[in-house]
């Protein structure tokens, strides 16, 4: 079930993909290498990570909760996504364009598509449809960045440095569900809690509340958030055994 | 590892924009307003609520604790269940046993993995060993951080649960097992059975709040059909009641709630503060398990669009709706009057056409529905839902079906009124009124980090109420103050402020400032202030009435890219108050001269305007209701008939007034040239004619009336103007 583009992990254990047959990590694969088209492409187009690329990842996600890799190809959804968003952040880049960059970069994939704009468009009423109209998506990073400001005990050099690592954490938790589970917001603590540990420090904490993010969050102790982080992490190690999209062939 | 090298690439682009982007991004905070999960609220924040509440009693024992109060009886993951649940009922107890039973289950595979699951020790061995072993591609990630991240983040994560223990057995003497004892089932304390409950597998531990700890008292019941909170203290410049606070607070969600019942105490959020005291409770049973998920009480960055008619948002398909007649020819299609056959409310349907659509939703389309689901005001017309013909989502896939944006109905366009001079009349106090209303829209347009970009009479709803709304967002855009160029090609030439014809590109909301002035002078003298051929000519019918720019008083000329080539024939002296005192109060006639001030950082503010003398000592009960046409809407299907035979003629004969203009107008370029507002590069608005457009009243009962000239086009391109006003400047300025 599902509130407001927030689900429950249960739900993630019972997507559309998984009733139809498929293991949960070949779901993590499929939506892994959609996540690495939306990337890629996004890149040959000059699209940025924030927003265009964010946000069209976010919609790759949402949209492979509610429909299944078997019905609605990873390919062309991942480039329908991506133009959706370009479109959505006044960066609008022409189908054409887009379905020309994608084939440019991945011929393998797309050249059995004849008529790839078609299947873009088509595709792209159904994920409105799906989407349900609510276009804007909020990111990590503006949270993120409000948090920069946050802890005066910190030296600037090193915040401004866990911050950036941070934010590198973060243009990749897109490859995760952590999307669809977890408010930008929270994600943007989790990542920023994961570039501390990374470095080695600890913002201090005030009014005893037992992590820097209580104020902000409640009911969200350290074990939660580790987990999240947790789940960037696997996603650097599965990623080492074997990248997405290696050859460039979907698997 | 692969560390996705694009994004990595980006992150060293950006860090030298960090600092711009972060501004950017700022303004939109309070361009983003009301987006809070409503239903989110809801069920989590009566945890918020509740918490905070009891921190305003005991205020003296710091947050942590009190968290750790009412978190102890049964919020910890950790074990320790089972001795906080003593005294509670047998149901509680059978509940406990089961939980008991999994806790054992769960801790001998805990007990395997130390916390960890099999699958994520194994990899982070792995990672280790690779690290050892050297491999080699590096970005800001370099491959021997994975491990060492793993490294830290399971030691720190070991040692964290270490010092809970410690911490736990500090402050909540029930708890007595070890920080390494399994984890425990979440304990639901409001009556839910436990078969409900998910065993804790996710990230997000269960938890919820203790029942010991007594309610809070609940405010009275709201109705039950009171989704939105009812009005917060009334705003500085009179904004709707139905706005929640946060959209007012420009840079967080933290708004103080002051007269809500139970006032929270301090800097609550919005959402938190309205839905505790007044989303209707109980719960729908589907949102009881969410509650456990953790609460966010201080909202940072940009939430998503949230708007306060979510719950009733996009449950529609067509065969709700009656079609009644055709009413208008929008942006991106047809309009339609129909009627909502459940409801029985008059709904007004903006097709959205995507036959011949190359660039599939157009991105005007996109633009309207984004911005408006985030606008919610009395004064700007309401996006109520998006239906789309009732197909499947294969059929959807393939076939080119219809969207159609579902608007609230408002009977007539200002243009209409305005030009059915024998229908309608207004009296002075009427005029303010609908003035009033219209810069009470555009204050909340501008506050919420929007300009509207197409201000003008045709573009402005009046009910039969006499209240009026703002439509047309097509052309609006989020804006930022420096942040990047904007095309200057936008609204409607009769109403284009002068930087915006000298070519500004980093203009603000006082262009639409300008255009809403061009419209106080209509209402009084029923025809448009200034209604030039071409930029030029419309720039010197300014000069005129406005006086002659003149960096004097308006430095920043200078730097206009039109400034140099632009050459004056002769310089006007203002005569705006010689010009309209006769006819204007002499109180709006110093509004109008403060609107239309040439230089756009000396002029009025849309907030400003509503605390101008003439506005602000309306009285709203002296007002009469303007006598509207309730028989006859001023928008109807033969306006196009009259629009498409004022083409005819235009095109027959050459034209001669009206209609010559209306098609050398820049208009013909825009509807034909490609025309997307931002890159330039779409195709979408080709005849950007109006929801509800119509400027002509209707031709049954006045036919001597001359038609009116179709209002011209925003010109929507990027940057060619330079081009298009080489063929002007010679006749008019040298």
């Amino acid at each position: 079930m599902m509130v407001d583009w927030i689900w429950s992990l249960d739900s993630l254990k019972a997507t559309p993909s998984i009733q139809a047959g498929l293991t949960k990590e070949q779901e993590l694969l499929y939506r892994r290498e959609g996540i690495k088209l939306i990337s890629e492409i996004g890149n040959a187009l000059n699209c940025k990570p924030r927003p265009t690329i964010g946000v069209a990842a976010v919609y790759f996600h949402r949209f492979y909760m509610l429909h299944s890799f078997q019905k609605f190809s990873r390919e062309v959804t991942a480039i329908c996504c991506l133009f959706l968003a370009g479109k959505v952040e006044d960066f609008p880049k022409k189908c054409k364009d887009v379905c020309q960059a994608a084939v440019t970069h991945y011929p393998d994939i797309y050249v059995k598509y004849q008529n790839l704009v078609d299947d873009v468009m088509g595709t792209e009423r159904v994920l409105l449809h799906s989407l349900k109209f609510d276009l804007q998506v909020g990111l990590p990073y503006d949270a993120l960045l409000e948090y920069k400001t946050m802890f005066p005990d910190m030296s600037r050099e090193q915040i401004t440095d866990a911050v950036q690592i941070a934010w590198t954490f973060i243009n990749d938790s897109i490859y995760t569900t952590l999307c669809v589970t977890t408010e930008p917001q929270m994600i943007a603590i989790a990542l920023l809690h994961l570039a501390f540990t990374v470095k080695g420090y600890k913002p201090v904490q005030q009014n005893m509340d037992p992590c820097w993010w209580s104020a902000d969050v409640s009911n969200w102790p350290q074990e939660s958030v580790d987990k999240a982080c947790h789940l960037v992490l696997d996603f650097y190690a599965a990623t080492k055994e074997q990248p997405v999209l290696n050859d460039k062939r979907l698997s | 590892m692969e560390t996705s090298p694009g994004s990595s690439a980006h992150e060293r682009d950006r860090k030298s924009g960090y600092h711009r982007e972060h501004r950017e991004r700022t303004r939109s905070h309070s361009a983003s307003p009301s987006r809070f999960y409503a239903k989110d609220k809801r069920s989590g924040s009566r945890q918020g609520t509740r918490g905070r509440e009891r921190e305003s009693r005991d205020s003296l024992t710091p947050p942590y604790k009190q968290q750790r109060g009412w978190g102890s009886p049964t919020v910890s993951r950790k074990g320790g269940s089972s001795s906080r649940n003593h005294g509670r009922s047998d149901s509680h107890r059978k509940k406990s046993k089961e939980r008991k039973r999994r806790e054992s289950k769960r801790s001998r595979s805990r007990s395997r993995s130390r916390h960890r699951s099999p699958r994520r020790s194994g990899s982070s061995k792995k990672s280790k060993r690779r690290n050892s072993s050297g491999s080699s591609s590096s970005d800001l990630m370099d491959t021997s951080l994975i491990g060492e991240i793993k490294k830290k983040h399971g030691d720190i994560r070991s040692s964290k649960s270490r010092k809970r223990g410690k911490k736990r057995r500090k402050h909540s003497s029930t708890s007595e097992e070890s920080s390494s004892g399994p984890d425990t089932l979440p304990v639901h304390n409001n009556g839910m059975a436990l078969t409900a409950v998910p065993p804790p597998t996710s990230f997000f531990p269960h938890h919820t709040l203790p029942s010991q700890i007594p309610p809070p008292p609940m405010p009275p019941p709201a109705p039950p059909t009171q989704l939105i909170a009812p009005p917060p203290p009334p705003p500085p410049f009179g904004m709707p009641p139905s706005l929640g606070p946060s959209v007012y607070s420009s840079t967080t969600a933290s708004v103080s709630f002051i007269a809500l019942p139970p006032a929270p105490p301090t800097t609550t959020s919005y959402y938190d503060a309205a839905s505790s005291s007044r989303i209707p409770l109980p719960l729908p049973p589907e949102n009881k398990r969410m509650q456990s998920r953790p609460v966010i009480i201080t909202r940072r960055g940009i939430t998503s669009a949230r708007p306060a008619d979510s719950d009733s948002w996009y449950k529609t398909n067509l065969q709700h709706y009656e079609m009644l007649d055709q009413i208008g020819e929008g942006t991106y299609g047809q309009v339609y009057k129909a009627v909502n056959k459940v409801t029985g409310e008059q709904v007004a349907l903006k097709r959205v056409r995507l036959e011949n659509e190359k660039e599939g939703f157009p991105i005007t389309a996109i633009r309207e529905i984004k911005i408006l689901r985030q606008l919610h005001h009395k004064n700007i017309v309401r996006l109520m839902d998006i239906v789309i013909d009732d197909i499947s989502m294969d059929e959807l896939k393939k076939t080119r079906a219809n969207f159609y944006l579902v608007f609230e109905y408002v009977d007539h366009d200002l243009i209409g009124l305005l030009e059915s001079k024998e229908l309608v009349e207004f009296n002075k106090d009427q005029i303010c009124s609908l003035f009033k209303q219209l810069l009470e829209g555009l204050a909340y347009i501008h506050h919420t980090g929007f300009l509207h970009r197409d201000i003008k009479c045709s573009n402005i709803l009046v009910n039969n109420k006499g209240e009026l709304k703002i439509a047309d967002l097509g052309l609006a855009r989020l804006w930022q103050k420096e942040s990047r160029l904007y095309t200057n090609r936008v609204i409607t030439l009769w109403y284009r402020p002068p930087e915006l014809l000298l070519g500004d590109e980093r203009y603000g909301p006082a262009i639409d400032v300008w255009s809403a002035g061009c419209m106080l002078g209509e209402m009084f003298t029923r025809k448009p202030l200034f209604n030039g051929n071409n930029e030029m000519g419309q720039l010197e019918l300014i000069s005129k009435t406005c006086g002659s720019p003149n960096p004097d008083f308006w430095p920043e000329l200078t730097e206009l890219p039109v400034w140099n080539s632009f050459k004056q024939r002769r310089t006007y002296q203002r005569r705006i108050r010689e010009e309209y005192e006769h006819i204007m109060p002499r109180e709006a006639v110093d509004l109008l001269d403060k609107m239309l001030t040439l230089n756009p950082e000396r002029r009025i503010t849309a907030k400003d305007a509503l605390l101008h003398p003439w506005i602000r000592n309306l009285d709203a009960s002296s007002v009469q209701p303007i006598k509207l046409p309730q028989h006859q809407d001023c928008h109807e299907m033969w306006s196009k008939k009259q629009k498409r035979s004022a083409r005819l003629k235009a095109d027959g004969s050459g034209g001669s007034g009206h209609s010559s203009r209306a098609t050398s107008h820049p208009r013909a370029s825009s509807a034909s040239g490609s025309s997307s507002k931002t890159n330039g590069n779409s195709s979408n608005n080709h005849h950007h004619s109006h929801h509800h457009a119509s400027s002509v009243p209707p031709l049954a009962v006045h036919p001597p009336h001359p038609p009116p000239p179709p209002p011209p086009q925003p010109p929507a391109m990027e940057n060619n103007h330079h081009v298009q006003q080489q063929p002007y400047q010679p006749v008019f300025f040298k």
